[in-house]
């Protein structure tokens, strides 16, 4: 079978018979249709009313390898309209747990919502009670602390027993691996509790994590946990201010912070204006880079880049005291801004570019070069036993193309070494989401293993999972699994064999 | 995403007036519903203006904590403009606790409908009037 054709034409492919179950209207019986009848690519946004879904047995295109088998967490935003109030901005909406599971049965689905304090609280309510990170909504209940609004909507990881759902300014929440069943906001210490952190923390080949939090406006906390999910160590150090601080990277022996020039316009957060929209970009000021050692976090290197935004971060090494990092950046924060609002409106509209990005940081001569790449890319991931280890590879969704409003419609893998490609592009009626690194088991070489992903069919109307060979996109997925139903669109997940 | 400079915020406060006579002295009772523990004690401070809101009251005082319910009367307060706040001191340390980045995690709550912007309320939007010779202001934790 020529696996190019498998999204080629509507005709390309027979869907095998598959069996499944949904335990609430899984699709289009959503309300905010009309924004989106004319947009069907947008359907993703429409988000979902708070169901939770199921798919016992979806229908497989291809072979997915017999040595691929675990779970392929995703978490991303489900929900966002209530009582017939609709969220602004895509940040904003509940977090929902998706499980994707390659057995030997086959590949089936689960997506759960998190029962956060304010998912619980409003369901019962039937309408928004509290403020959402771009949505001005008046709290109705005491917003007693961070973890009062928090939507755990952003990344999931795996830590010792844990499946940990994470926002960025609140708790993690602990949820049952298996049944994705909500345990509670996770207080690492008792000082600790409803602390900031982070969704993008970085686990290391050895299972250690490290992770951070934006604590107001000047503070960041560094966390180090081990595979087991003890907190080793904590602290709270002062940093330049920067009201978005996303990711961050590690390498072998530091940390390394660029802290984009976004600030806080108190008065129109005074003035009742939602986080979001309260945010300001700053192109006069820097790019501050903080560098702090992992093995004593007062030790820290302060160095500045003329302005650029950043949200994801690849990966980071060191060789001779010059840290090597990769990123995406964009000119600044229009994306959040200006696009995904619009993009919740229903909107047709281009975005922004972002591109990949790779910064040289010398502690000896306390300098910082970097260069850029063409290609619009977003999500950027590496091979998982690379991780704050010298790595070549990048893997990211990409967008390949004549169509301003389209979005990543191809995967593309980047050596950082020569500068060569990689890429597989689907056409232009689908969109893809962050495609993760699985390893082969027993595999040494870096890339060696699939690339996997998830995608929404524009078409079809229905979200499918790819397997790709990591080291030959080109050649197109090994594997398509496809769900009778669409989904929201995640934001972040992983992989973890079973 | 990030909401972690909400140091401190608003409380449910709902405001019962029951007597309507006039006189130099009243009693005010405070009563606290929604704790989610009858451990420790609940702290209760009021005030008479907003020099010292939040920092020193005009009475601070301890009582404890009870799940159904804390009830707690001022009594002889002259006539004039007051407000509430409260904390349940679960784990009984005598402390209003914060976690390290100075964000309170212990519940709490203002008179009135009172809820700050990005941090508490003020004086002004957490008083009342107390010129009756009786008076009950009920705060939810909840």
């Amino acid at each position: 079978m020529d696996r190019r054709s498998f999204l080629g034409s509507a005709s390309a492919v027979a869907v095998a018979p598959f069996l499944f179950r949904a335990s609430g209207a899984a699709a289009d019986g959503f309300t905010p249709k009309s924004l989106f009848a004319n947009n069907p690519r947008l359907t993703p946004f429409r988000g979902f009313a708070g169901q939770d879904v199921a798919c016992d047995n979806l229908a497989v295109e291809g072979k997915i390898p017999a040595a691929l088998r675990g779970v392929f967490y995703r978490n991303g935003p489900g929900l966002f309209e209530r009582g017939g109030q609709r969220y602004q901005h895509w940040f904003d909406g509940d977090g929902l747990l998706n499980a994707w599971r390659f057995t030997d049965k086959g590949v089936s689905h689960q997506a759960k919502f998190v029962r956060t304090e304010k998912f619980v609280a409003e369901s019962e309510a039937g309408e928004f009670l509290m403020p959402s990170f771009g949505t001005a909504i008046k709290a109705k209940r005491p917003v007693k602390n961070s973890d009062s609004v928090n939507t755990a909507n952003t990344n999931v990881v795996r830590l010792g027993d844990r499946l940990l759902a994470m926002w960025e300014g609140g708790s993690a929440y602990d949820l049952d691996p298996q049944t994705l069943a909500t345990r509670g906001a996770i207080t690492w210490k008792p000082e600790l509790k409803a602390m900031p952190f982070s969704a993008h923390p970085k686990v290391e080949a050895d299972g250690t994590m490290w992770n951070f939090g934006t604590v107001g406006f000047g503070k960041l906390v560094l966390y180090h946990l081990s595979e087991a999910g003890e907190m080793l160590r904590y602290h709270l150090l002062d940093s330049p201010p920067s009201a978005m601080v996303h990711d961050f990277a590690v390498s072998q022996k530091h940390i390394i912070f660029l802290l984009p020039p976004v600030i806080m316009d108190r008065d129109a957060l005074k003035s009742g204006g939602s986080f979001g929209e309260s945010l300001r970009w700053n192109a006069q000021e820097s790019v501050k880079v903080l560098v702090v050692e992992k093995a004593d976090f007062t030790k820290q290197t302060l160095m500045e880049m003329p302005a650029f935004m950043v949200f994801h971060f690849g990966n980071a090494w060191e060789m001779n005291n010059v840290i090597h990092v990769d990123f995406v950046k964009s000119d600044n924060l229009d994306i959040m801004s200006e696009y995904m609002p619009r993009l919740m409106r229903g909107e047709s509209v281009a975005s922004a570019a972002s591109n990949a990005c790779f910064m040289k940081i010398d502690l000896n001569k306390r300098q910082c070069s970097m260069e850029a790449r063409s290609e619009l890319v977003e999500f950027p991931r590496i091979d998982p036993r690379f991780v704050a280890q010298r790595n070549r590879m990048v893997f990211y969704p990409s967008y390949v193309g004549n169509d301003p409003s389209s979005r990543f419609n191809s995967v593309l893998r980047v050596d950082t070494e020569t500068g060569k490609t990689d890429r597989y592009s689907f056409g232009e009626n689908v969109q893809l989401e962050e495609h993760v690194m699985v390893p082969k088991p027993g595999a040494i070489k870096e890339g060696e293993g699939w690339l996997i992903g998830i995608g929404f069919d524009q078409i079809r109307q229905h979200t499918f999972a790819t397997v790709f060979d990591a080291l030959n996109l080109a050649d197109g997925p090994v594997a398509i699994a496809r769900l009778p139903y669409w989904m929201p669109l995640c934001f972040h997940g992983n992989f973890y064999a079973t | 995403m990030k909401f972690s400079n909400l140091a401190a915020a608003m409380a449910t406060v709902t405001l019962t007036i029951l007597a309507g006579v006039t006189a130099h002295a009243a009693d005010l009772t405070v009563e606290i519903k929604g704790l989610a523990s009858s451990n420790g004690q609940v702290f209760i401070a009021l005030y008479d203006k907003s020099e010292g809101w939040m920092k020193k009251g005009l009475k601070n005082v301890g009582t404890p904590a009870a799940k159904d319910g804390v009830t707690y009367e001022f009594k002889d307060l002259p006539a004039g403009e007051y407000a509430i706040s409260i904390h349940h001191d679960e784990n009984g340390n005598g402390k209003f606790d914060t976690n390290v980045s100075g964000m309170p995690i212990e519940p709490y709550g203002f008179s009135n409908d009172a809820m700050g912007n990005y941090g508490p309320p003020t004086f002004e939007q957490a008083k009342f009037k107390l010129d009756a010779d009786k008076k009950t202001v009920t705060l939810n934790l909840k």
